[in-house]
């Protein structure tokens, strides 16, 4: 009870208020541009959180962060143009509603399965992150080293058609964070002598780089993809109860997107796609699917929203990101010396309450303002998407160059940016670079620590139980996605000998 | 479609090669210069401390995984050939290229803004690069000027963030430079 009332008292905060009202509403906003999307806004603004309050800072960037799941739903409804990549299955059934003149009824669907999937998501997180932080309490620097292994590990295995290209990038972001000064005997790494090189390749510029000015070159090299909204028909409230005629995938969908926003790496893209797949498979219309059923687009918009608290729980209890976003908000905690983890429970305790709470007065603040904007919200869609890449590059010029004032680092970001864009156009993922950066060093300290202690014996890793089940974890998802391919091969063989 | 085959079943194996031989060129040259570019600990410590632990690793799974999706993009070279008939690495280059251009009007509005002030150079930047893009209409002028505005206030007033004094502002009146600089 303490604890909830400190975390209302943290909540109550003017610049928490703001933080909160201003996140989410920009998140929903943002969501709702095609092409703009949370990773290149929360690129954008993680320089400025860098001078807030770690819970306003926090506050704001989740905001964003769950609020554009919520706005990525309209144009992919209005348009069939997701408006975030993650929002792809919405428009499956989502536009046939809007074409069938049931727009505000698949809107209304899809605000509250959104709604429904975010609430579960953060009871799930109050529920599990501080067990989980219990448990990492009896974590020594092998069980960190192997939990910082075993999310690079997953991260690559998630990106399924892509494990090679995944791998590649992941090892370039864990080459990048060996850059620099390395502390403990003061030796400098791939500097080349120069001096800017000495503290390493900061995490902003990469950011920036991969994530909002690659976007941007994406969209000023592109055709403009804004279309005309369509007049919004039917009834509104309709969909709002509708979705508890469907419980089975509703809260089904939640479970999936919360599971799959706990293991890093996977994320919004497996959740929905698993699903979908079985909202489509247990239904009782599966013919219905992809001609307009509301299962399919409560199944694909409660799995999104499901996520993103989710994933705050390898990152709070283990001090773990699992994809880019939490990455880049592990960096807000780094910056303000607050440690994620076991005792960041037992020494901010109101802290963590607050953040719990902010997280649910978000997905409440989100719905009233979808309920009563989305008139307004649907016009950002007629925004000339070219034009979006000449804002988005303006906006990077704060993050990159006020940082420390220096060319150096908006040089750097534009390099990135060039690689990014390079990337994207051979749909390489780039979020396994990101996440090499940040959890390279984590790994790297802690495996020397866990190394140092037993005299350099590897047998460390698989002697003590909670680092065995992590290694065992690791070599089930490997040898699971080998045999996978070998059955794959296999019937690929046998289909290429019948035909 | 398998999980490691979609990585080399694109039509876009010439621009995938490049970035595959990139990677592979990368890490191999990383490798070569570890001995000028890591050193190793005074001590005894065990092998595990050196500092070229970490680097040596990251290379090596960099040079190891960018050989094996440079070979399998050898493989499936039919697909390539193809498309440099067609003349698609041309074009794929191109495309490179003209990203290029944006990093010099990058460059330019980082220096104009210690010699215009931000949010000239903001504006500047914005119609200037929207113009070439092809945004000629009045109307995105009246777009870079409310783009500049919200970013000012964003930026400059909201979060208040701070940017290098611009000479312009030193050749006008006092007051009005003071004021410039504080909120433009």
């Amino acid at each position: 009870m303490d604890a909830i009332l400190a975390g209302l008292n943290q909540l109550g905060q003017l610049n928490v208020l703001i933080a909160l009202f201003a996140g989410a509403i920009s998140g929903v906003i943002i969501g709702a541009i095609p092409g703009l999307g949370p990773a290149v806004a929360i690129a954008v603004l993680l320089p400025a959180t860098y001078t807030m309050e770690p819970l306003t800072a926090l506050t704001l960037l989740l905001g964003i962060y769950s609020g554009a799941w919520y706005g990525g739903a309209i144009p992919a409804i209005l348009i069939n143009t997701p408006g975030t990549p993650v929002n792809v299955l919405t428009t499956y059934d989502g536009y046939p509603m809007t074409l069938a003149g049931q727009a505000r009824r698949a809107l209304s669907l899809a605000y509250s399965a959104s709604f429904v999937g975010g609430i579960v998501s953060v009871v799930v997180l109050i529920a599990m992150a501080q067990p989980l932080a219990d448990i990492a309490s009896n974590f020594g620097s092998a069980e960190f080293a192997m939990a910082a292994l075993m999310a690079m590990v997953l991260v690559v295995v998630a990106h399924r058609g892509r494990v090679v290209t995944a791998a590649i990038t992941l090892a370039f972001g864990l080459f990048l964070a060996t850059v620099g000064l390395e502390t403990a005997f003061n030796t400098q790494r791939f500097t080349f002598g120069q001096v800017w090189l000495q503290g390493g390749v900061p995490l902003i510029p990469v950011v920036l780089g991969l994530f909002a000015m690659s976007q941007a070159f994406v969209l000023l090299l592109g055709e403009d993809e804004s279309g005309e909204p369509p007049r919004l028909t039917g009834r509104f409230f309709q969909g709002l109860a509708e979705i508890f005629r469907y419980p089975k995938t509703l809260f089904a969908s939640s479970g999936f997107g919360v599971f799959m926003g706990i293991l890093p790496g996977v994320g919004e893209f497996l959740a929905q796609f698993f699903s979908y797949t079985l909202a489509q498979k247990t239904s009782k219309t599966p013919e219905q699917f992809g001609k307009g059923a509301p299962e399919g687009l409560i199944a694909s918009e409660a799995a999104n929203n499901a996520v993103p608290a989710a994933a705050l729980v390898p990152l709070l209890a283990l001090g773990i990101p699992g994809e880019a976003l939490t990455a880049m908000m592990l960096s807000v905690f780094m910056v303000h010396n607050v440690i994620p983890g076991p005792e960041l429970f037992a020494t901010r305790p109101e802290f963590i309450s607050g953040l719990y709470l902010s997280l649910l007065a978000m997905n409440v603040v989100i719905l009233i303002f979808l309920l009563f904007a989305t008139r307004m919200i649907v016009a950002l869609s007629r925004i000339n998407t070219r034009f979006i890449g000449v804002v988005i590059l303006a906006l990077t010029l704060v993050g990159t160059y006020t940082a420390n004032y220096n060319i150096t680092d908006p040089l750097m970001a534009l390099v990135f940016g060039l690689i990014g864009f390079i990337l994207k156009r051979h749909n390489i993922p780039i979020v396994p670079i990101v996440l090499g950066v940040v959890l390279g060093p984590i790994f790297e300290a802690r495996l020397r620590q866990a190394l140092g202690t037993a005299g350099g014996d590897m047998a460390i890793f698989v002697e003590r139980p909670y680092s065995a089940g992590l290694v065992a974890i690791m070599a089930v998802a490997v040898i699971a996605i080998a045999l996978n391919n070998r059955r794959r091969r296999q019937r690929e063989r046998i289909a290429a000998g019948r035909g | 479609m398998s999980a490691f085959e979609e990585d080399t079943a694109q039509d876009d194996v010439p621009g995938r090669m490049i970035v595959a031989l990139f990677f592979l060129v990368f890490g191999s040259a990383g490798l070569a210069l570890m001995p000028y570019q890591t050193g190793t600990s005074p001590g005894d410590e065990g092998w595990f401390t050196q500092p070229w632990l970490m680097p040596l690793l990251t290379l090596s799974l960099l040079t190891a995984v960018s050989l094996i999706y440079t070979v399998r993009l050898w493989r499936n070279r039919e697909n390539s050939n193809a498309a440099l008939a067609g003349g698609a690495l041309a074009g794929e280059l191109w495309m490179w290229l003209r990203s290029a251009e944006f990093f010099l009007w990058y460059v330019a509005y980082i220096v104009a803004l210690g010699v215009v002030g931000y949010g000239f150079s903001t504006f500047v930047f914005i119609a200037g690069l929207g113009f070439r893009i092809g945004l000629r209409q009045p109307k995105w002028l009246l777009a870079a000027l409310a783009a500049t505005l919200g970013m000012t206030l964003l930026f400059r007033l909201g979060l208040e963030i701070w940017v290098p004094p611009a000479d312009l502002y030193n050749i006008l009146p006092k007051s009005v430079g003071v004021f410039l600089q504080r909120y433009f």
